[in-house]
């Protein structure tokens, strides 16, 4: 161990370095951070709030008798859109409760459970979310033909497919990327 | 001078050589790392209730910063690794620059546990520190730490774990 010594030694002779923020910047830091936390959260809520209040809204306005049993669909997708984000709700708390002032075990060990929550919504809540809310955009086909002239008719179906598209690619990645984040920490968590 | 200020000027020398450990001794990442771990002692200041040493305390939040930045650094790039940067050794300082750059390659090739561990020992904290700070009994540590050790060394000699 007469190396490992001297390796120590090098260590130990590292030069010291002088932090680029000093205390103050470190403290406006801070109240920068819960900040941007409180205005991301502002807007995340206000803009699913929004989005529900025109689905209903649109519910609402078209809402008569005659035509309730055809608009299931549209009250399948504003479900499927509310569980989603009650799942997402329930997901960011869940991460707000990880205690990082625990052991670095401990803390691992909590981490791998709420990627493994995560991997459970990716592959268990979502597939059932996306299809009911296909099926709901399905549903809502006939009334849009008879109520829409054709040619906004096809743009409600073509910005239908895209739209879906791009969510399809976008959760691609974000699944890709917790997958690796598990992976990660389910090997710093093997010993 | 209050609280935060000692502690911040006594501990964040310690706190980035951790973080730079974990980052192949890439400062840059280190430093942010840093200021992250800072910004949480800040934040949790008033929390702290003196169950365990401050210096347990700021090393639990530094361990799982760095590692929550590492998980984040890995979805980004890989970490720079593997190779050794060619030296012309000429002097003892280039000899200790050359052995900290050597460090720095090896240790970034041990899993997140060990690498944790073995810069605590270069830091000279205790074991039974090291133990509260992973969450594994002082036995358990000595018996890594052995371990760790020997690699360690025979990757700065050779190259590899």
């Amino acid at each position: 161990m007469e190396k490992f010594k001297e390796l120590q030694s090098s260590w130990n002779q590292q030069a010291v370095i002088e932090p680029k923020l000093d205390t103050e910047e470190i403290k406006t830091k801070s109240f920068q951070k819960i900040k941007a936390q409180k205005v991301k959260h502002f807007w995340t809520i206000g803009i699913l709030s929004t989005l529900i209040f025109i689905l209903i809204f649109f519910y609402k306005l078209i809402y008569n008798d005659e035509i309730t049993s055809k608009i299931k669909g549209l009250e399948l997708m504003i479900f499927v859109i509310v569980i989603r984000i009650i799942l997402e709700i329930v997901s960011a708390m869940l991460f707000q409760k990880i205690d990082f002032t625990t052991s670095f075990k401990n803390h691992t060990v909590q981490l791998v459970t709420y990627f493994k929550f995560r991997k459970t919504i990716h592959f268990i809540f979502t597939p059932i979310i996306y299809l009911l809310y296909i099926v709901g955009f399905y549903l809502l086909l006939p009334l849009f033909k008879t109520n829409l002239s054709h040619g906004f008719y096809l743009y409600v179906i073509v910005s239908g497919i895209a739209f879906l598209t791009l969510f399809n690619l976008q959760l691609f990645k974000i699944i890709r990327k917790d997958l690796n984040d598990l992976k990660f920490l389910q090997n710093a968590d093997k010993d | 001078m209050n609280n935060f200020d000692s502690i911040y000027k006594l501990y964040f020398d310690k706190v980035f050589r951790l973080c730079k450990g974990y980052f192949n001794g890439d400062k840059d990442v280190a430093s942010d790392a840093s200021q992250e771990v800072f910004i949480k002692v800040w934040e949790n200041l008033s929390n702290f209730r003196n169950e365990s040493n401050l210096s347990t305390w700021i090393y639990r939040i530094a361990s799982n910063t760095c590692l929550m930045y590492l998980r984040k650094q890995s979805n980004k790039k890989e970490i720079r690794v593997k190779e050794f940067p060619e030296m012309v050794t000429e002097s003892d300082a280039n000899q200790i620059e050359e052995n900290l750059k050597k460090m720095y390659s090896c240790i970034s090739q041990l899993d997140p546990t060990n690498k944790l561990i073995i810069m605590m020992v270069l830091e000279d904290l205790p074991y039974k520190e090291i133990a509260i700070i992973i969450g594994i009994s002082e036995e358990n540590v000595r018996v890594r730490i052995h371990r760790i050790k020997s690699n360690l060394t025979k990757c700065v000699q050779n190259g590899k774990i």
